[in-house]
């Protein structure tokens, strides 16, 4: 990571928000059967209690020194920072395929099915990797804007939902029992790259960041609560039959003689999507310049982004391509080995080195 | 070099990423702009009677023009989607649904289940959820070829009749497909029906009543005398007209300011009960035998009239859809979900023979807000 690259605490929210606010749009009840209802609220409360636990032993490396993930394995070996920056860059690529080959479904399936998916992959990589090469400051200065952009736009837009609403469409907290959102949390948590993203960058951030987590959790349980009640309020069980629910709120919204609202939904997933893809690509742009420190910046952004693009467009040709590369079990194990395998694996490590030293001294 | 690069994307993303790449589909002169759509069913095929902004007829000259500026086609197929795709064997062109209005299915078409028919038009990408919907027991072909004596586009004609009903009782595609999926609640749609001479030596149409539905599937009508008593009791209706016959005044005509209706659902001694608690304000819009003196008792006895009418009659409606035609367009299994939850969730698969078993009864409580312009004195 460049040494003087500095971000504000809270340009870090707004870089999370944003990246957590695309996953939620983009969320599909195809492959969770428990997305758009009542349960939407404890799912969230578990997940903001599973998202802390798996932050705590990030923040617990922070604290060794203000030290990210990756100078925390240089601390302890070279060797060691190779093989956690090449994980993280798989994550991170993963991760960024991930988002991209939705965003291609989505656009292929409800916007413009006409679209050339090949074209469309490459332009969306080429301008993501140009945001990536501008750096995190640049990143994150975008994110502040898109950031407040999308909560005024979603916010107006779920504003005109409101005579929309009925009382009949809401059911009874756990009706489906208590295991529903559970899994769907853990499902959930699986899909939080942010959580890695904190990991990596936290070096690079003045201000408070512990606070800044905190207040992230929040504004994203808040976000979600407030989307799903417009959701289920207005679609009820329509919305299990659409495969982005939320973006059909969009067109069915019209305030006085503006109806399809869509176009603005639209506007703000690609402004989120793009700013989260290019924020990725960063990630992993500079974790891969970690294990090879030859590879120069551009160099390693485009290669990302060619491997991104071909990953998307092989995936692009079938829709369950893009449902299997989401299977509940691979994104779980991926997130656990991640996030809490790898720095668990890191402190006990560092546990080990500072004790032999302090025998050796 | 940087700049070099993003100054290049632009132009490289605003023609290639945008609608402007395709122009075949992007030129509103290659569209078939889609104004209203009928389905029938005859002889195992689905025939769409589809309403088209006719772009020729409505700018030939440039000037607005107040003819009708649509053209009607007929389409078959087998399902709707190759219905829908016959169009371009007419015009050779892409149809485009955004600007669709209305969707009319007749009787016979319902009756192969909406579920299939629908399924085009929540699944294609271009459809829109929210446009209104309706029925008719005769033929759809005729709803939408009526022209409403040289409306503009007919199809608008028949939305704003849906809309200006009452807003809140609407009926969308989308609320269609709501209710036959979620357990516990059954869909109504507005019932429509062609009137020769409506206007003058035109064809107009008009709201005949309220079809009533098991899931997906007609079961019953409420006609246009019992239809405002299914709105009154869901709570429903505003700015609408109601006549209660009485002995004293002969017919008096009450204006419906503000209707809120709670249902009170539960289990009582292991039987469910639904109680329907109406609260109404009116103003009275007509007395056929006004009286000279209005008195405050008579006033109180036009309001007790009203209570009594209310009451009686929107019984007979409850009693008709719940037991007649168990039919749960109020959605008293989605109540009872959330009040006797452990009951409802054993019952939900047998729900529609339970439904006939509830014990219903209504409440009505009205208040008289204004009797009217008319100068009478008004003893105290």
């Amino acid at each position: 990571m460049e040494g003087i690259s500095k971000i504000r605490s809270t340009q870090l929210f707004c870089l999370l928000f944003v990246s957590r606010i695309i996953t939620a749009l983009m969320l599909m009840p195809a492959m969770e059967r428990s997305a758009i209802t009542v349960d939407m609220l404890p799912r969230v409360l578990f997940w903001d209690v599973l998202a802390f636990l798996c932050i705590l032993p990030i923040f617990r490396l922070y604290d060794h020194g203000k030290s990210g993930i990756l100078d925390y394995a240089q601390v302890i070996s070279p060797a060691v920072c190779k093989i956690v920056a090449v994980l993280l860059t798989l994550y991170f690529l993963f991760a960024n395929i991930n988002l991209i080959s939705g965003f291609e479904v989505f656009s292929t399936t409800v916007v413009f099915p006409e679209l050339n998916s090949i074209l469309f992959l490459i332009l969306f990589a080429v301008v993501c990797g140009y945001i990536a090469s501008l750096g995190l400051e640049a990143v994150a200065r975008a994110s502040s804007v898109v950031a407040v952009l999308a909560v005024v736009i979603v916010g107006l837009l779920l504003i005109t939902l409101i005579p929309q609403v009925r009382k009949f469409n809401f059911t009874p907290l756990f009706y489906d029992g208590v295991q529903v959102p559970i899994t769907a949390a853990l499902r959930s948590i699986a899909n939080t790259t942010e959580i890695a993203a904190i990991a990596v960058v936290l070096p690079h951030v003045t201000g408070r960041v512990k606070r800044i987590y905190a207040a992230w959790a929040g504004g994203i349980t808040v976000w979600i609560i407030v989307l799903s009640f417009f959701a289920v309020g207005a679609l009820g069980a329509f919305a299990t039959t659409q495969l982005f629910p939320f973006y059909t709120l969009a067109e069915i919204a019209s305030a006085g003689i503006f109806q399809r609202l869509d176009s603005v939904m639209t506007s703000v997933w690609v402004a989120c999507a793009v700013i989260k893809s290019g924020f990725l690509i960063y990630l992993a742009s500079d974790c891969v310049r970690r294990a090879i420190p030859k590879l120069g910046k551009n160099t390693s952004i485009l290669l990302l982004s060619a491997v991104t693009v071909g990953c998307a467009a092989f995936i692009s040709l079938d829709e369950q391509r893009y449902v299997q590369m989401n299977n509940y079990t691979l994104s779980l194990i991926i997130f656990a080995v991640i996030v809490l395998v790898m720095p668990l694996t890191l402190l006990l490590l560092g546990a080990i080195r500072r004790r032999r030293k302090g025998e050796e001294g | 070099m940087k700049k070099l690069l993003a100054i290049l994307l632009v132009p490289l993303i605003l023609f290639g990423a945008s609608g402007c790449a395709d122009h075949l589909n992007s030129d509103i002169s290659n569209r078939v702009v889609l104004q209203g759509i009928g389905v029938d069913y005859e002889e195992g095929q689905y025939t769409l009677t589809i309403q088209v902004f006719n772009l020729s007829q409505a700018s030939s000259s440039g000037a607005e023009t107040n003819k009708n500026v649509t053209t009607l086609y007929t389409t078959r197929g087998t399902t709707i989607s190759q219905a829908a795709n016959g169009i371009r064997q007419f015009i050779g062109k892409n149809p485009m649904y955004s600007h669709n209005r209305v969707l009319v299915v007749s009787q016979a078409a319902a009756d192969t289940g909406l579920r299939d028919i629908l399924d085009y038009f929540i699944r294609d990408y271009s459809t829109r959820p929210s446009i209104d919907f309706a029925v008719t027991a005769g033929k759809a072909s005729e709803i939408l070829s009526a022209d409403f004596g040289e409306a503009t586009i007919p199809a608008e004609e028949i939305a704003n009749l849906l809309e200006t009903q009452s807003k809140k009782a609407r009926v969308q595609v989308m609320n269609i497909v709501n209710r036959y999926i979620a357990p516990g609640i059954d869909p109504t749609a507005p019932s429509l029906e062609v009137v020769e001479g409506e206007p003058k030596d035109a064809k107009g149409v008009r709201i005949s009543g309220v079809a009533i539905m098991q899931d997906d599937r007609i079961c019953g009508y409420l006609d246009s005398e019992q239809a405002p008593f299914l709105l009154v009791l869901d709570g429903n209706i505003k700015q609408n007209e109601i006549n209660i016959p009485m002995k004293e005044f002969g017919n008096v005509g009450l204006y419906i300011v503000d209707c809120k209706s709670e249902k009170d659902v539960g289990l009582r001694d292991g039987r469910p009960y639904a109680n329907f608690n109406l609260r109404l304000r009116f103003d009275i819009s007509e007395l056929q035998n006004a009286p000279q003196e209005m008195t405050e008792e008579k006033l109180e006895n036009i309001r007790q009239s009203a209570e009594e009418y209310i009451e009686k009659t929107c019984g007979q409606v409850l009693e008709k859809l719940t037991r007649e035609l168990k039919s749960d367009v109020f959605g008293i299994g989605r109540a009872m979900m959330m009040s006797e939850t452990a009951y409802f969730k054993s019952v939900t698969d047998r729900w529609r023979k339970v439904l006939p078993m509830v014990t219903t009864s209504v409440t009505a409580e009205v208040q008289i807000r204004r009797s009217g312009h008319e100068s009478v004195e008004i003893n105290a």
